[in-house]
This record gives structure tokens, C-alpha cells and sequence, in this order.
């Protein structure tokens, strides 16, 4: 494979996930205020952007299984603090379904590094081969 | 009362954007799949539905059939679905064809609602380099957005950016006002009586836009949820219309069936009663006591029913000279409040409307059915793309449109006809040039004649002219009657035949451009060169005057 090829392969892996896991989990943090808690009509929307992201599977899951691919050719630093950001949701997980409010603004909170950091990572065209 | 919201298709395989607008833009309607009229989020079986917006081209379709007031649409790029929901296409790597599918759904929406705005939900990063972005300059009313992808504020801003647009346009629902005074007293005065619990009554004659004034103005903006439900009331035999309007019990006369009228059907919404001079006697008195208070008895039944509709009256001759006449009942009158009634102009007093109307009709036109059909068979015969609006031109035509072109003798000779038929007549008579144009322009391609710029498409002003010619016949009834019915009481009968003559001169000269000659021949048996004399003669006995009625021509 040419250098050529395998970046653009890295740019159509990186763009997929900002698309199916990085737009997609943070719709409900776009529509809340930094530090704000959300009001009760967008609360299931944060449980399904987490919880159930593609109707069924976690976030954590899917994001894991399509970075498969870019782990494959590139390591890069961002794929990991993003798994580490869902796996921290994941443990969150009855608090926010409880609607703690701590736990609630920290699952926000998590939506929104994990978009913008798999903005960075698809703008950089999903790092160097 | 609020004026109606505006009604939203969404257009995505999955239902994140549903559920998003559903639950932070709740000022809109949305145009659902489904039977039931309550908002998505007051309903019961919310959970898990799918008939909340479209999921493919084919749900799209089914949403546009069931809902013709759909004022914006949002578009997703991408589908996730199987390859048998996808539009055709030569791309053979499903992955690729699933990416763009929302591309090959905004061609199709050009190609069967032109019209309407579309706002595609992505980003340009999204789209890829590859994508021809000719697609999108093409159609002013898309707009990307990307990076405010599921920003629900973004979202609505983009929305009312996009109706905004379309309100600059010049249309309101659908109903063309044009610049002229009148018509903007009018449009203030009916946006303002719509939103009121009164009756209205509106005046105009014959093609003038009566019957799409009260949909798309009174009952558009009137905030009610009935429907729009219109009779004509020239069109119905007289022994017919009672039980039209309130309906029927079984029994009521030989073969009666248990059927409610029009009052019923229009409960909540608006009834239109074209026509309303027309009501005989007895029809009358029945109307009377169902606008006093607000009910009505179906033919055959002793109960009364409630009835909550909006009425709206609409005539072309003047009721108030039938009233007089005492073929109109005086109370009845008074009940249809004739002291805020809407006078719609003739063509012929706001002329300056003629370009901007003319403009509406041929979009209008071309916008959907067989005749935007027509319009694509000749964009792929002369190799343009799928045509997002088409413009009316005088002189040249314009960049990034295809344009129809009229010379600017063939504007003045549509400003100097007398329109008898109204907004009617412009509207067939735009119609029937644009599409003959279309016509010719479509063989010169097959025989290889084609123009230099197939975008512009000429309206021959030999064309015109000879469509200006035969779009109107004034047979005598059609002169005497609002003739007759507007000579103020106590009139003479010489004065009324004097003035039926001078209207009838003032037309035939209109109508042969200010040819003596042919005038003689319509109007005289004999020799028409020698006739011409004395037809110039009595013309000018009339009060006539030539120089007058040129500058009317002239426009």
C-alpha cells in the first residue's frame, strides 16, 4: 500500500468516526450550556446518545470497534483518551439513568471532549501513516 | 389569533434529528406519515414510531402526497439503508451510494416539488471533495449545516432564515400580491381579518383571485385547524344546494342517505360560498339563520348542530345593487359585515402587477406535474442539469437560472391588454407561451438547430400577440352584466344604454388595437372601410377619446 492510499484510507476511518460516534454523542451537549443541567425533555435523548448510540450498543462499544481500523495503521494518543473518556461513562452509568445531577454534568461534559477531540483527529486527516 | 406554524418534513434514515426537533422546536409542525393530528410528542404511541418523518425517497414521496403545506425540508446526506431503498444509481460500491443518497433524494425533490426549500444536514466535509458543487449554487434555498450539525438553535435560525427567504420571494402561501397600492391595503386589511372570528365577504370580478385569496390568505393565516372546504354555489343546481351545505338525515327526500354538508365538513376550518348571489330565496333565509347563531339543521332532522367555521362570502357582481334589486336579502347582507369586505381590482387597474404575476405563474408552472416534466426532457436534450427554478425575463436572460425571455414589445402589448379574464387569463395565457416556447426550443434541438444558449428559451412576440388575440371573446352578457349592475340607482335608461355602448366602443377598440376598420366589421353589415367613418364618429359622440385609449395600449 502507498503512503498515498494509506492516508487517505486514515482520513475516510478518522471522518467515519467523528460522523457515527463524535457528531452523534454529542447532540445533546450542543443543546446544553456548559454547566448547565439539561431540561427533563432532552435527558432520554443524553441516555440514548451514551447508552445507546446506534439503537442498541453503547458508545464506548461502537466507538471501539470503528477505530479498529485506524488503531491498525496509526496509534495515536487521542484514540486512547477518547476510549478513556466513554469508558468513565460507562461507570457512570447508573448515576446518570438516576439522574444525579453531578453525574449528569459530567457525562455532558464527556460528550462534548469526545467530539471535539475526534474533530481534531479527523481535521488532521487521522494522523500520519 | 397565532397565524399557523410553519410544517416541516424531515428526510433522515435514523431519528436522532426527529427526536431532536421534537423536543426543542415545537414551534413548527411536522408532515408525519401518520393518521393522527396531535404533535408527535403529546402521542401516546410515540415510543418506537417510525411514522415520524421519511426514511427514504419512497417514505418522502408518501409524506409530499399527504402533505401539500409543507414549508421546509430537512434533508440528511447519508442512508444507512438497504440497497433496495436506494435510488438508482451508476455508483456501484453500496458504501458510496449510501453516503450521497441524500444527493440523489434532493434531485428528486427538484424534480416533483421545485419549489420547495430544502436544508441539508451536513457539512461540507461531509460531502467530500468529489461532489460537483454546481449541484448546490444551483439552488439558492440549501444550506449546509455542518459544523452546527444537531445544534437545535442553529437548526431553527437556518429555518427561519430559509422562510424568510421565501417570504421575500414575494409569495404569501402561494397567493401573489404584486406591488401595486391597492393590492397592499388589501393584503393588510385581509391578513388582519383573517385572524378575526368575523365573516368575511370579498368582491371581484370574474378571475381575479377570489377563491385563492380566501385559501391561502384568510384560511392560511386564519390559525384555524378545520379545513378549507369551498362551494360554488353557480355550479350546483338550486334544488341542491341546501342540502349541499347542511347536509342530509335519511328520508329527507327520495334516496336520501345520512350525509353531512359542507358546513360540517368545514367545522374548525374555513367554508368559502362562491358565488353567494346566486342563492335562491329560500337558500338565503337557511344561510341567514345559520351565521345567526352559529347552527344548523341537516335536511330531513329536527336537531340542530353547532357549528364553529369561518365564512366566507365571494361574489363578482355587486350585492349591494342585488339588494337594492331585492334579489338579495337585505339582513343576509348585513350578516356578511359589507362594511370590511375585500375588493379584489381587475388586472386592468394594477398593471404593474403584470411582470411579478407573470414571474409566480411561470414558476408555478414549471414547478411540479407534467409540465415541470416537460421542462426536464428538455434540460437533458439540451444537456443542462435538472433545472432548481426557472425566471421570466425581459430583454436577456440571467445567470444560473433557466430563463424564458420576452422583448420588451411583447411586455408592453401584455400591459396594454384589457385582461377581461383577469389574473385568470394571464395565468393560461403565461402557461400556454411558456410551454409552446418550451415546444419549439425542444424540436430546434432535435434538428439540430439548437441556440447558443440553451439556458434562454425566447417568447416570440409573434407568439404572444397572437395568444393575446385569442384569449378572450367579450360576448355581450359578459359586457352588460357588471356593466348593468354597477349603474348607480336612478340611472335613465338612456344613460345605461349610453354607457353599455361606450364600454362596449372602449373594448372593441382595446381589443383591434384602435383599428376603425376592424371595429366597423364587428360592430356594422356592409362595406367596413366605409362603415369605419361612422364608427370613429359615434366613438367620439360616445366621449371616446383616441389619444386616450392609444396610451392605454401603450401601456
Amino acid at each position: 500500500m502507498s503512503p498515498d492510499v494509506a492516508n487517505d484510507d486514515l482520513a475516510a476511518h478518522a471522518r467515519r468516526l467523528l460522523h457515527d460516534v463524535g457528531k452523534y454523542i454529542a447532540r445533546t451537549a450542543r443543546n446544553v450550556a456548559e454547566g448547565q443541567l439539561p431540561p427533563d425533555v432532552l435527558r432520554p435523548l443524553l441516555l440514548q446518545d451514551l447508552y445507546a448510540l446506534d439503537g442498541t450498543h453503547k458508545a464506548s462499544a461502537l466507538f471501539h470497534e470503528r477505530a479498529l481500523p485506524l488503531r491498525a495503521v496509526r496509534d495515536d494518543a487521542r484514540l486512547d483518551r477518547v476510549e478513556a473518556l466513554l469508558a468513565r461513562a460507562d461507570a457512570i452509568e447508573a448515576d446518570v439513568r438516576a439522574g444525579e445531577d453531578h453525574a449528569v454534568l459530567e457525562a455532558l461534559a464527556i460528550c462534548r471532549e469526545v467530539e471535539s477531540t475526534l474533530r481534531a483527529l479527523a481535521a488532521d486527516g487521522g494522523g500520519e501513516a | 389569533m397565532k397565524a399557523r406554524a410553519p410544517k416541516l418534513l424531515i428526510v433522515d434514515d435514523g431519528e436522532r434529528y426527529a427526536e431532536l426537533a421534537h423536543a426543542l422546536l415545537r414551534d413548527y409542525r411536522y408532515a408525519t406519515r401518520c393518521e393522527l393530528s396531535l404533535p408527535c410528542w403529546e402521542c401516546p404511541r410515540r415510543e418506537g414510531c417510525r411514522l415520524t418523518h421519511a426514511h427514504d425517497w419512497a417514505e418522502t414521496e408518501q409524506a409530499l402526497r399527504r402533505h401539500s403545506d409543507i414549508d421546509v425540508v430537512l434533508l440528511d446526506l447519508r442512508f444507512h439503508i438497504p440497497v433496495e431503498r436506494l435510488l438508482p444509481s451508476d455508483e456501484t460500491r453500496l458504501a458510496e451510494r449510501q453516503r450521497l443518497e441524500g444527493l440523489a433524494i434532493l434531485r428528486r425533490l427538484r424534480r416533483v416539488r421545485a419549489e420547495l426549500p430544502v436544508i441539508l444536514m451536513t457539512s461540507v466535509e461531509q460531502l467530500g471533495p468529489e461532489v460537483d458543487e454546481q449541484v448546490f449554487a444551483a439552488d439558492e434555498f440549501v444550506s449546509l449545516a455542518g459544523a452546527d450539525a444537531f445544534d437545535a438553535r442553529a437548526l431553527g435560525l437556518l429555518i427561519e432564515r430559509t422562510l424568510a427567504r421565501r417570504r421575500e420571494l414575494g409569495a404569501s402561501h402561494g397567493y401573489e400580491w404584486g406591488e401595486s397600492p391597492a393590492m397592499a391595503r388589501l393584503r393588510r386589511d385581509a391578513s388582519t381579518l383573517a385572524r378575526t372570528s368575523l365573516p368575511l365577504l370579498i368582491l371581484g370580478e370574474t378571475g381575479t383571485g377570489k377563491s385563492a385569496l380566501a385559501e391561502r390568505v384568510i384560511h392560511a393565516e386564519s390559525g384555524r385547524k378545520g379545513s378549507f372546504v369551498a362551494v360554488d354555489l353557480a355550479a350546483l343546481p338550486e334544488t341542491l344546494v341546501a342540502a349541499e351545505l347542511f347536509g342530509t338525515a335519511p328520508g329527507a327526500y327520495s334516496g336520501a342517505m345520512e350525509r353531512e354538508g359542507r358546513f360540517e365538513r368545514a367545522e374548525a376550518g374555513t367554508l368559502l360560498l362562491d358565488e353567494v348571489g346566486n342563492l335562491s330565496a329560500e337558500n338565503q333565509r337557511m344561510l341567514l339563520l345559520a351565521l345567526q347563531d352559529g347552527r344548523i339543521t341537516r335536511l330531513g332532522e329536527n336537531v340542530t348542530r353547532k357549528v364553529d367555521v369561518k365564512l366566507v362570502a365571494a361574489s363578482n357582481v355587486d350585492l349591494e345593487a342585488e339588494v337594492r334589486a331585492g334579489r338579495f336579502r337585505a339582513d343576509l347582507y348585513a350578516r356578511l359585515n359589507p362594511a370590511a369586505r375585500l375588493t379584489l381590482p381587475p388586472l386592468r387597474q394594477r398593471k404593474e402587477d403584470i411582470e411579478s404575476l407573470a414571474q409566480s405563474f411561470l414558476r408555478r408552472t414549471f414547478a411540479a406535474g407534467p409540465d415541470r416534466a416537460l421542462l426536464l426532457e428538455y434540460a437533458e436534450a439540451a444537456g443542462l442539469d435538472a433545472p432548481g427554478r426557472v425566471q421570466l425575463c425581459v430583454g436577456k436572460g440571467v445567470e444560473g437560472a433557466l430563463s424564458f425571455v420576452l422583448a420588451s414589445a411583447s411586455l408592453k402589448a401584455l400591459r396594454a391588454h384589457p385582461w377581461p379574464g383577469n389574473i385568470r387569463e394571464l395565468e393560461l395565457l403565461i402557461k400556454s407561451a411558456a410551454l409552446l416556447a418550451l415546444a419549439d426550443a425542444r424540436e430546434a434541438i432535435e434538428r439540430g438547430r439548437a441556440g447558443k444558449e440553451p439556458n434562454t428559451i425566447p417568447i416570440p412576440t409573434k407568439l404572444l400577440r397572437e395568444l393575446l388575440q385569442a384569449s378572450w371573446v367579450a360576448p355581450d352578457t359578459e359586457v352588460r352584466t357588471p356593466v348593468a349592475s354597477a349603474m348607480p340607482r336612478g340611472k335613465s335608461l338612456r344613460a345605461l344604454a349610453q354607457g353599455l355602448e361606450r364600454d362596449l366602443f372602449e373594448r372593441l377598440f382595446l381589443e383591434t388595437h384602435g383599428d376603425f376598420v376592424a371595429m366597423a366589421e364587428r360592430l356594422l353589415e356592409g362595406d367596413a372601410e366605409e362603415n369605419a367613418r361612422r364608427v370613429r364618429l359615434r366613438f367620439n359622440q360616445l366621449g371616446l377619446r383616441v389619444r386616450e385609449l392609444r396610451s392605454r395600449l401603450e401601456g
